[in-house]
């Protein structure tokens, strides 16, 4: 008896056996612990990528490209709160540098001289309140090397004449936990400069005079569209090979009259400020320098111009200009 | 002798199914959540789609025409939820509104409840909620974003967009 309920007891365990792997073979699912797990990661990894293509293609470029507008701004109204131009390229670019991410210049901050622009909107206060939102939102840890950030400030062939560059550099990463990037990469925008006050009218004669662009090309030129030109302070671009030319936007800020093939702008002194004038060309550029005067690459004479020149406004060409606006009928040396 | 042994394994078979079927049915019924996963995708598909579709894709949309017509809307590139922020920065709460339910209530089934908030750091900037229960909800979901954007020469933001859907 007692082997015959032994018999018993094993075919029972053979029952709960069987049934036992029949349970686990359909509910495979269980085993698989890590499948809950994938679309957690999946979410995670997708929302940091996210995060930094933003980061990268919108949030740095607007930073910058609002910064920097405000920071050119912000050197405008230095310039004009010193009453002096910059000393050269590269002190107009140290001091675009420092206004542009952190509000200073050599160190003091510009707000105490009434130029309140970049207050709580420098470069490096956007980076710090990307970090912070990054990771109380996201919970992403942004760092930004903001010790070693490098930019400059141009006009090329890139930018043309009435635009301005900037380009900056800089290290930074990004940890999503999962995930991390390390990239170091050099953001640029452009600017626009209609608008801005020329630093060489505010100096040299105490005026704002706004860069607006000219509705006539250089095949236009006549000495009724000259007359548009002077009444509308607009300014015209030279768009030929001469070595003549003007300086460009940026050279106006350390009072650089060299020419510039790419990106030179020039305008005409108007009545207003011409103070009865007669021994200089009245090409802005011209009237605050020795550029173009007799004897210059620019001509031998000042000639006045019929239908422009007037006793109350003795405006003068050199003959280079004469020329280049297509006034040479209406020359009169005197 | 045989007879007896088989019926032996034959109701240990009959009795552990049973006692399986039993504790299965009873997880089932306890750790049913049909709808969880879709409340979770659907708030992260309103975040991403807000912050995709972008303005001048709802020119089919009346109301949003008439904003950019009348200039309140001033930038047709900006995605909804930037433009959302853009009227929150410039104070047009009560556009905002009505910009939501005119745009947001077209992308979320009317099943669901929501709410947008933009936030400024822990001001809540803009509140648009639909539908109530909120609070005694079982299934709660929220999805979040950081939003800015430029008026003319300024930025505004960042902002935190968050969604939260429940049933």
């Amino acid at each position: 008896m007692a082997i015959k309920s032994k018999k018993g007891v094993f075919f029972t365990f053979m029952g709960i056996l069987v049934v036992s792997v029949l349970v686990l073979a359909f509910s495979s699912d269980v085993y698989v612990t890590s499948k809950n797990k994938i679309p957690v990661i999946k979410s995670r990894v997708k929302t940091a990528d996210n995060y930094l293509r933003n980061l990268e293609t919108s949030y740095l470029e607007t930073s910058l490209y609002t910064s920097s507008y405000n920071a050119l701004k912000s050197i405008i109204l230095y310039i004009n709160y010193e009453d002096d131009f910059l000393v050269s390229e590269n002190d107009l670019n140290a001091k675009f540098k420092e206004v542009l991410l952190s509000g200073t210049i050599d160190g003091a901050d510009i707000s105490n001289m009434g130029i309140t622009l970049m207050q709580d909107n420098t470069f490096i206060y956007r980076l710090e309140d990307i970090e912070r939102m990054s990771q109380d939102v996201l919970h992403i840890t942004t760092r930004f090397d903001e010790d070693n950030i490098n930019t400059v400030i141009f006009q090329s062939n890139d930018t043309g004449p009435w635009q301005v560059g900037v380009n900056l550099t800089m290290n930074y990463s990004v940890d999503a936990g999962i995930a991390s990037w390390n990239k170091t990469k050099t953001f640029s925008i452009i600017i626009s400069i209609i608008g801005f006050d020329d630093p060489l009218y505010l100096i040299n004669s105490g005026y704002s005079h706004p860069i607006k662009e000219t509705t006539f090309n250089d095949t236009e030129w006549n000495v009724d569209t000259l007359m548009g030109h002077i009444e509308n302070q607009t300014y015209r671009h030279e768009s030929n090979e001469s070595t003549e030319h003007s300086p460009n936007y940026l050279m106006r800020f350390y009072e650089s009259y060299s020419p510039s093939l790419c990106c030179g702008i020039e305008s005409m002194i108007n009545e207003t400020l011409c103070d009865g004038e007669t021994g200089k060309s009245y090409v802005d550029y011209c009237f605050w320098s020795d550029e173009c005067d007799p004897g210059t690459g620019y001509g031998n004479k000042l000639y006045n111009i019929l239908g422009i020149t007037t006793p109350s406004y003795p405006f003068k060409l050199d003959a280079y200009h004469i020329g280049q606006y297509n006034v040479k009928d209406e020359a009169e040396y005197i | 002798m045989h007879k007896k042994a088989y019926f032996f394994t034959l109701d240990a078979f009959i009795a552990t199914s049973i006692i399986v079927i039993g504790i299965s049915l009873i997880l089932f019924a306890r750790t049913n959540k049909p709808y969880e996963m879709q409340t979770a995708f659907l708030s992260q598909d309103v975040i991403d789609t807000a912050s995709s579709i972008k303005i001048y894709e709802l020119s089919d949309n009346e109301y949003v025409s008439n904003l950019t017509a009348d200039g309140n809307i001033t930038n047709t590139q900006n995605t909804v939820l930037e433009q959302l922020g853009e009227f929150c920065y410039r104070e047009m709460n009560n556009t905002a509104g009505n910009f939501t339910e005119k745009v947001f209530l077209r992308i979320i089934p009317p099943e669901y409840n929501f709410q947008l908030l933009i936030k400024d750091g822990s001001d809540i900037l803009f509140n648009y909620t639909k539908g109530k229960g909120m609070e005694t909800s079982r299934v709660l979901i929220s999805s979040k974003n950081i939003i800015f954007g430029q008026i003319n020469n300024l930025m505004w933001g960042p902002y935190t967009s968050e969604v939260i859907t429940w049933q």
